[in-house]
Parts: structure tokens; sequence; C-alpha cells
């Protein structure tokens, strides 16, 4: 969908707009102290990710990304708000807000000179520079049957794993909230 | 220049047209302009047959009822739902004075959203759709549930604890409702082969609701629990809720809310033809015979078809319990979901290529499979019904110390 | 023109916005909602190396294999969702046990 358009001025454009969104809603999520609008702002944040997932060629994950975190993750956080009290007022920041701060603006501009000092294209033929590699836009077109292919074949049993670990998601928290009724 | 979008003979001829008439390096303009069309077109598309759908509801209404519902505006009443329209734009738009501002305001803007980015994707006719994703029928369950999330911060928004009360109900409902709709398209999925919306109809070379007598079954019930209708109108039950989340609304904005309701019929409706009744195609006779008709005519029936289909629902059932309607979900569609998956997987696994005659028999067994299920399944709850377990308990308010 | 680079630094901008908020918060329900920006932003890097990295050489035999970052995504997806649930239910019966839900105040275990 979007080979076409990689390198063009308006992918640019919409990536800058996407992501200059994607970071206001983070802010949000943790400067809110509104619970309500911070998980508000939390759903914009996955919707922003969605599209960038997008403009990445994996349609697949972005649609999984809205009907799992815009869809179900945030209505679940919803409802954990709505179980506790004074929500007007309810996520303060503790003491350590300088600290923290300080911490994740060191973690960042460690990761970005990382990033920026490293040659990604080690094995020469990467898709660095066009962002899609030759010979793979098939794949990327009709992505779905592949990646069903992956997890069937290749991740067979991380997918049996993750089937285990949702069971027992699903058990423990049932236990957990039931208490001893 | 090639157009990626080959099988979009709309499309690609708008794009030609366009692409004549602007200068040389404004392919994009045409580009851009080609897909405004279309959009012009489905947007209209979608409010015109919601406004055609409430006025024949309530006409199809008004008959069950032995009554003759709206017939004053305009030949046969036909301009009701203009009049209603007017009536919503001129009316006083109040906000109460609890209510969010923000979240209010954006409540029913999202949720008219969503279900119309739902429409961009379903195929109304051969070769004329908006855009044909590969992952089209995800596309079609994932991005209501966003309606969902509108539907809480309206009720959320309005102040109002019936409104956030109703909210509460038809959240719970509909995350509940979603597992059993997305399992039930599985079996579709496995027949197809394919996500895309254009290859789920071409795949029918016999209307998979001949093939898929269970997941049809399943998807109808879990998409009538999605859109809120009878009998699963229990967020809006005015004995109990007033108007469930949209209590507070008022004017244009409960005129939104009302549109994303039936629009989002209208599209559930288009989904049903579109993945059921082999869409744009002629249902009744194989691949080999004519059309007879054009596929947007064929398409248009069976819409009016599902819709009448909803009406009838409405008209008939009762509305559900509470404490019911949870264990329908997860004790019955939902494993009938599943049973579905795994005999629709197993005769993919037996024949990998059906011919037309061993469609035939697949249609056979899952038909089989659908009834056993069924007689069971109602029996089994007949016998372990859920009974209320709560008893009121009369609490002495003490009089007021005047 | 929008390369590798710029998708994995907003990667970790997100995941230091995520980090400031799981340190900051008093709200156990915040936490959780930073931890998901900390999965997000862990996705978006890692689909964005599988996009703009994996060499067709490699995979010449089989292309799915230019999709393995996305299946990669999709556990962690499975993982963060079921992450979700979990917390919840604690948060949930923190509140029941001790009226609370701030992280500051479950400190039952320190005497």
């Amino acid at each position: 969908m979007t080979e076409g358009i990689a390198g063009t001025p308006v992918f640019t454009a919409v990536w800058w707009v996407l992501a200059v969104l994607t970071v206001a809603c983070a802010v949000l999520v943790v400067r809110l102290q509104d619970l309500v609008k911070a998980a508000m702002a939390l759903i914009g944040s996955f919707l922003g990710i969605a599209a960038l997932f997008v403009m990445l060629n994996a349609e697949f994950l972005a649609i999984v990304q809205v009907l799992v975190y815009a869809g179900a993750v945030s209505i679940l956080l919803i409802f954990g708000i709505m179980m506790v009290r004074d929500t007007q007022r309810g996520s303060q920041a503790n003491s350590l807000a300088i600290p923290a701060a300080m911490l994740a603006t060191a973690m960042l501009a460690i990761i970005a000179v990382v990033v920026l000092d490293t040659r990604w294209d080690l094995l020469g033929d990467a898709a660095l520079a066009t962002g899609v590699a030759e010979g793979a836009e098939g794949v990327y077109s009709d992505s779905p049957p592949a990646i069903g292919g992956l997890l069937l074949r290749e991740f067979v049993l991380p997918l049996q794993a993750a089937a285990l670990l949702l069971t027992a998601t699903l058990v423990g928290a049932i236990a957990l909230v039931r208490g001893d009724q | 220049m090639d157009t990626p979008f080959d099988r979009n003979g709309l499309f690609s001829g708008l794009y030609g047209f366009f692409a004549d008439l602007a200068p040389d390096g404004f392919a994009w303009l045409a580009y851009l302009l080609a897909g405004a069309v279309i959009v012009f077109i489905v947007i209209n598309g979608v409010m015109l047959l919601t406004a055609f759908e409430t006025y024949m509801e309530r006409r199809v209404l008004g008959r069950f009822q032995t009554r003759l519902g709206p017939n004053r505006v305009g030949p046969f009443g036909l301009l009701q739902p203009f009049a209603d329209v007017l009536k919503l734009l001129i009316k006083e738009d109040l906000r109460p004075a609890m209510a969010d501002r923000f979240t209010f305001f954006l409540a029913p803007v999202l949720m008219v959203a969503a279900i119309l980015l739902v429409a961009a994707v379903v195929p109304f006719g051969e070769g004329t759709f908006l855009a044909d994703l590969n992952i089209g029928v995800l596309f079609l369950v994932g991005i209501p549930t966003i309606a969902t999330v509108a539907m809480f911060l309206g009720g959320w928004g309005s102040g109002n604890r019936f409104a956030l009360l109703g909210a509460a109900r038809a959240v719970a409902m509909l995350i509940s409702y979603e597992v059993p709709m997305i399992v039930s398209l599985a079996g579709v999925l496995l027949l197809a082969g394919s996500m895309s919306l254009v290859d789920v109809v071409e795949a029918q070379r016999l209307p998979f609701i001949v093939l898929q007598p269970l997941g049809f079954f399943v998807f109808l019930v879990a998409a009538s629990a999605e859109m809120n209708r009878s009998p699963f109108d229990l967020m809006e039950a005015e004995s109990e809720l007033t108007a469930g989340f949209h209590t507070e609304f008022s004017g244009v904005r409960f005129g939104l809310l009302q549109l994303a309701e039936f629009g989002e019929l209208v599209i559930i409706s288009a989904v049903l033809a579109v993945l059921f009744v082999s869409g744009w195609k002629n249902p009744f006779v194989s691949p080999d015979f004519a059309q007879w008709l054009p596929g947007q005519v064929w398409f248009l029936l069976k819409l009016v078809f599902f819709l009448l289909l909803f009406a009838w629902i409405r008209a008939t059932l009762p509305r559900m319990r509470v404490d019911q309607v949870m264990a329908f979900a997860w004790k019955a569609l939902f494993p009938l979901a599943i049973i579905n998956t795994l005999v629709t997987a197993a005769l993919v696994v037996a024949w990998p290529e059906p011919e037309y005659g061993q469609l035939w028999i697949m249609a056979a067994v899952n038909w089989a499979v659908a009834i056993v299920c069924l007689v069971a399944f109602s029996r089994f709850l007949e016998r372990h019904r859920d009974r209320p377990t709560a008893s009121v308990q009369l609490v002495e308010i003490p009089a007021e110390a005047s | 023109m929008i390369g590798l680079d710029h998708f994995l630094v907003l990667s970790a901008v997100l995941f230091s916005i995520g980090l400031y908020g799981a340190l900051t918060r008093k709200n156990a329900i915040a936490v959780l909602m930073s931890i998901e920006l900390l999965f997000n932003a862990v996705n978006v890097a890692v689909v964005a190396m599988a996009r703009y990295t994996t060499p067709v050489a490699l995979a010449a035999e089989r292309l799915e294999t230019l999709l393995t970052g996305q299946v990669f995504a999709l556990f962690i997806v499975t993982v963060a969702a079921a992450e979700v649930a979990l917390g919840l239910a604690i948060v949930i019966m923190m509140y029941r046990n001790t009226g609370s839900v701030h992280v500051d105040e479950a400190s039952s275990m320190r005497r």
C-alpha cells in the first residue's frame, strides 16, 4: 500500500504529524491528573502508533493494535478507573519527579546517540534507502497469510506458550477478583 | 501511468478521467480527486440509506403492530426522515452543567467517524469500492471498537449516573459479544482463504450462508448485540435506565448518535450481504449463469433484505434480562463459534480445492452440525437456566429531621 | 526522507515518556498505563527494525521471514494484554483490601 509513496514528501509530512500527535498524547498520559482523560490520551497514543504501523507496511499489526489496545486494553483500564475513588485528581506525581525526568532524559540521549551512530546497513542490501527491500513488495502487500504461516510453523511453540499464558492469566484474574466468595 | 488498483474499475476510471484533465506532474492531484469522489459517494450513500432505513423501519414496525407508521410528510410519508433531521438541527443544543465539555463534544463525533470508516472497505459492486485492504474482515470488526470507547466517553462525560450506568452496561456487553463475532468469521476466512473483502466475494461460488449456517447465526446475533438492537437493547432499557448513555444528549449531538446507531445497522447489513450472501453476485445461480441485474442492484437488494430482517427481529423478540445477556454470549455463542471454526477447518483440510459438488457436501455437513448444535445448546441452556439470585432487601429510611 | 533512525528515535522518545510515567505516578492504574506505553514503544522499534534492516539476500528462499518482526510484535501485544488484565486484578484486590490504589502506600510487606 505504501510502497509507491515511501519516499515522497507526503509520507514525510504524515509521519511528522503522526509522530507529534503520538508523543503529545503520551506526554498527556503521564502528566494529566484526571485518570479518565489520561486513558483517553492513551487511546490517542495507541491509534497514532497503529497509523505508524500502517506506514511500516504492517497493516495486520495495525488492526491488531486497534482491536487489542484501543478496543480492549483501554476499556479494561477505564473499567478499572471506574472501580476506584477520586479519579478527578487521582493521578498525582510522587516526589521522584525530577530524578525520574533526569533518568528518562539520560536514557533517551543514550539511545538516540547509539541509534544515530550505528551503521544499520551492515549486510549491504538492506532497504534503508528506499524503505522497501528489492523484491519484497509482494510479501508486504499480502502479509496476513504469511504471518499466519510463520505463526504456525516457525513460531508454533511460542504461540502455544502465549495461549497457555493467556489461559493462566484468565484463571488468575478471575481467582484474584472473586476472592473467597 | 499504471495504477496499482487494477481490480477497482471505478477508481481507475475516475483516475483516468482526472489524469487527462490535470496538467503534467499533478498525477497525485488526480489520485486525490478520484479518491475524494468515491469517499463522497460512499458517505452520502450511507447517509441516504440511513435516512431511508429509519423511514422503512418505522413503517415496517407499524405494519407489525397493526398501525400505519409515519405517512403524513410527503408522498407515503417519505420525507419524514428529513423532517426529523430538520427538527433535531433547530433544537437547542443543551450541555448539562456537570458534563465534561471536551468529552461531551468528542463522543458523538468519534462514534459517527468510526461507523463511517467501516464503510470504506465495503465493496458495493464489482470493481466499485473505496479500498480493498488485505485485512478487510478484521477492519470490519476492529474499527467499531472505537465506537465502543466513544459510547463510554459519552456516558461518562454526561455527568449523569443513569448515563454512566447505561454506558457501563453497554460497554461490558459490547466487549463480550465482540469475541464470538470475530470467531464466527473464522469459518468464512478459512473458506475464502483471504481477508480481503473482494476476495471473499469472489470466493463465494456458493453463498457462504449455505456453507456456514452456524457462523451466519452467531454473527447475526452478535452483530445485533453490537448494534444495541433489540433484543439486546439493554443499555437503553427505558424502564431501568431512562435512555442509556445518550440520556443527556439533545439537538445535533443526539442526531449524530442516532445517525451512528442506524448507520451501523446499514453497514452491518452491507457486511452481512458481502460476507454471507455473495455481495454483488446473483446468489441464486451458479457462476456459469448470467448476473441478470447489475451488481450494485443485487447488493442493494440484499442490503434491504437484511434491514427488513433486523426490523422483523426487533418487532418479534422481547428484550433480554441483563444477567442473561452475558451468559448467552459466553455459554452459547462462543462455543458455537468455536465448533463452527473447528468443523469448517476439518472440512477445508478434507477438500482443500473443492469442486462444485463437494461444496454441497460441505454445506450438508455444516447444516447437520448447525442443527444438532443449536438444538443441543438450547436444551442445555434451558435446563441450566440462570435464575436471578439477588434478593431485594428493604431498608428502612429514617424520616428526615425537619 | 523518513528512515529507520526516525522510527527508532520516536520509539526511544515514547519509551522515555513511559519510563518517566511509570516511575513518577502514584496511582497504580496510571503506572499500568505508562507500562503500556513502554510496550508500544518497543513494538514500534521491533517492527521498524524488521522492515528496514532484514537483508533480502538472507531471506531469499522464504520471503515471509521478512515479517518476523511483526510476529515478535504480535507476541508482545499478547503479553501486554495478559499483563494489563492481571495487573488490574491486582489493583482491584489492593483497592478492596487497603482502600487505596497508591503504590506508595502498598508497603505492608516491608514491616
